[in-house]
């Protein structure tokens, strides 16, 4: 399931003197299997844009349309919009504040029995969720709030999982995360990739959109000030201040001024820039 | 979230935001007791409610709260109202001025059933605009200090005056956070299919505990950080501190204090008369000017 947005428009606080206009006509296409990130400064509309994919948000002007809904303020109280939330998951950053069942596989089952799977069967979903995100079964009669914060966040999007979306959203998902726990999580999500989910990563770690995503999109002021390969987004954001190339483009540049024969544009991971090193040293 | 807005604090430039948050809780206090004083005669008590209504519109336009924004506030009174008129309706009284408004088989209904409620409720409404007017026209850090200032004099019995002004205060400071908050986990339990608008009473209470549960812990978890913080900063409640904000009393304090003084003496006086002699306003002014021309 693809995400189309078209010319949206969002302001919050509509009819305050200091109403910000979060979102300013912006378009772009998710395409089915995406693995795509969404970068951008604090404050430049990403999460905002990203709730609207799940109509938690709807757009003043404008349409996002996933799938067959349609999100628009024209539909904003249509019951059509009642299974969208089904397709598409939304992790907010810091899930773990969203806990609150006696033991983790009820909180995990919670939200797939809102969309109608009862009983046994809600369990079953919330025990494959649980061994997808790699907590065994010694978790599933535990209180969530006994769980160390790494296990919390696990739970909760196990908690997304189990509803089993076409998209899954994450924002900030390896916020607070030291960086072992950081590429645990990012493999996962990786492995939901190839089980043909859309993924969307709402991020400003370059790190991440480096190394695990094709397709970045860069949201600046509440418009969209950037599309295409992350490569080619690094060159791009020479001159913002608050966002950062990946450290190991960083390390190749220094490298390359140093007088080190190599390319930064071409290296998108550890891998590459060993592989370039070698190949220089080879030469020389 | 937006209905929360009603008595919210905002900045104008007017007369009574400059006045001594104080001397607003005084005179406010001084006001809603003036309101409470019983008349004897139904003409006295009209004019005077709608002296206060006067008084109160005339306050209302010098801070520039806005009307409409009481109006809208108050619709919610309704039910209170309907209570109201209810309880004087079928409970029975026997000092009844007015005639019968209408019969339904036995019960007899007079008129002054619907005057009583409407008194009550014309004081209710001062109330609640007095209030607003004091809790918008007032940063809510100066209304603290004003309340720790009046429990000064508990200080000496060992009442814990300053631990009390700062709960106050904290509590003050932390009802928006609390707000994003709630509005943050409602969206992420939405995420999870929860419906807040929809579905039966069950279904409804089971929507709101999910909601309550992690709201309750994230604000201890907060508490305890913030007392932490606190700790680590060395804070001693008993501690002797200076204030970065000072309350001043002004020119401006002085005649609010003597425009608000005159008329509650005025109402005092007149409820001495009326104690004695019910006081009957319309006779006593057009009485007598009626009396001149015949």
């Amino acid at each position: 399931m693809g995400i189309k947005i078209n010319h949206v428009f969002y302001t919050y606080q509509k009819k305050a003197t200091n109403a910000t206009l979060a979102l300013n006509d912006v378009s772009f296409e998710i395409e089915d299997n995406d693995f795509i990130s969404i970068v951008g400064e604090t404050g430049s509309g990403k999460s905002t844009l990203a709730q609207t994919f799940n109509a938690l948000i709807f757009p003043d002007e404008g349409e996002v349309q996933t799938g067959n809904y349609v999100i628009s303020y024209k539909n904003r109280k249509s019951r059509s919009l009642k299974g969208l939330r089904k397709h598409v998951g939304l992790v907010f950053q810091f899930p773990e504040y969203q806990l609150f069942e006696e033991t983790v596989e009820k909180d995990v089952a919670y939200g797939v029995k809102n969309f109608g799977v009862k009983g046994e069967e809600a369990l079953n979903r919330a025990h494959e969720a649980l061994k997808q995100v790699g907590l065994d079964e010694s978790y599933y009669k535990r209180a969530p709030f006994d769980l160390s914060g790494g296990e919390k966040r696990k739970v909760a999007m196990a908690g997304i999982l189990a509803i089993n979306p076409d998209i899954l959203v994450f924002d900030e998902p390896t916020a607070g995360f030291d960086p072992q726990s950081s590429k645990e999580l990012m493999e996962l999500i990786c492995e939901f990739h190839k089980q043909g989910k859309t993924i969307i990563i709402i991020t400003h770690d370059m790190d991440l959109v480096n190394t695990y995503t094709k397709k970045v999109f860069m949201m600046e002021q509440g418009k969209l000030a950037f599309q295409g390969a992350p490569s080619d987004l690094f060159s791009f954001i020479k001159g913002y201040d608050r966002l950062d190339i990946p450290s190991v483009i960083k390390v190749a540049e220094k490298l390359k001024e140093k007088g080190m024969g190599i390319d930064p544009t071409k290296i998108h991971n550890n891998a590459d820039l060993v592989a370039a090193i070698k190949k220089w040293r080879n030469k020389a | 979230m937006s209905s929360m807005t009603f008595g919210r604090y905002s900045f104008r430039e007017t007369f009574i935001h400059h006045l001594d948050a104080r001397n607003k809780i005084f005179l406010m206090i001084l006001f809603m007791v003036g309101i409470f004083f019983q008349f004897e005669m139904w003409s006295t008590a009209l004019i005077m409610s709608g002296l206060y209504l006067l008084i109160l519109i005339v306050i209302m336009l010098i801070s520039r709260v806005s009307l409409w924004s009481l109006f809208k506030s108050l619709s919610g009174l309704w039910i209170l109202i309907i209570f109201l008129m209810a309880i004087y309706i079928f409970i029975p009284n026997n000092n009844y001025y007015l005639p019968t408004a209408f019969k339904v088989g036995s019960l007899e209904v007079k008129w002054d059933a619907f005057c009583q409620s409407g008194y009550i409720i014309m004081r209710l409404i001062l109330m609640i605009s007095l209030t607003m007017i004091l809790t918008s026209t007032t940063k809510p850090m100066d209304m603290t200090y004003a309340f720790e200032w009046y429990m000064t004099p508990l200080k000496p019995i060992r009442f814990p005056v300053h631990e009390i002004a700062m709960t106050l205060s904290i509590a003050l400071r932390f009802i928006p956070t609390l707000l994003d908050e709630t509005e943050r986990i409602m969206k992420a339990q939405a995420s999870r299919g929860v419906d807040f608008n929809h579905g039966g009473v069950f279904k409804r209470f089971r929507s709101i505990i999910s909601l309550i549960i992690p709201l309750f812990i994230s604000a201890l978890e907060r508490s305890e950080e913030l007392a932490n913080a606190m700790i680590v900063r060395g804070y001693d409640p008993k501690a002797k501190r200076t204030r970065y904000r000072l309350l001043r009393f002004s020119w401006r304090d002085i005649v609010a204090f003597l425009f608000i003084g005159a008329i509650f003496a005025g109402i005092i006086v007149l409820f001495v008369f009326d104690r004695k002699e019910p006081v009957d306003i319309v006779n006593l002014i057009f009485g007598q000017i009626g009396g001149k021309g015949f």
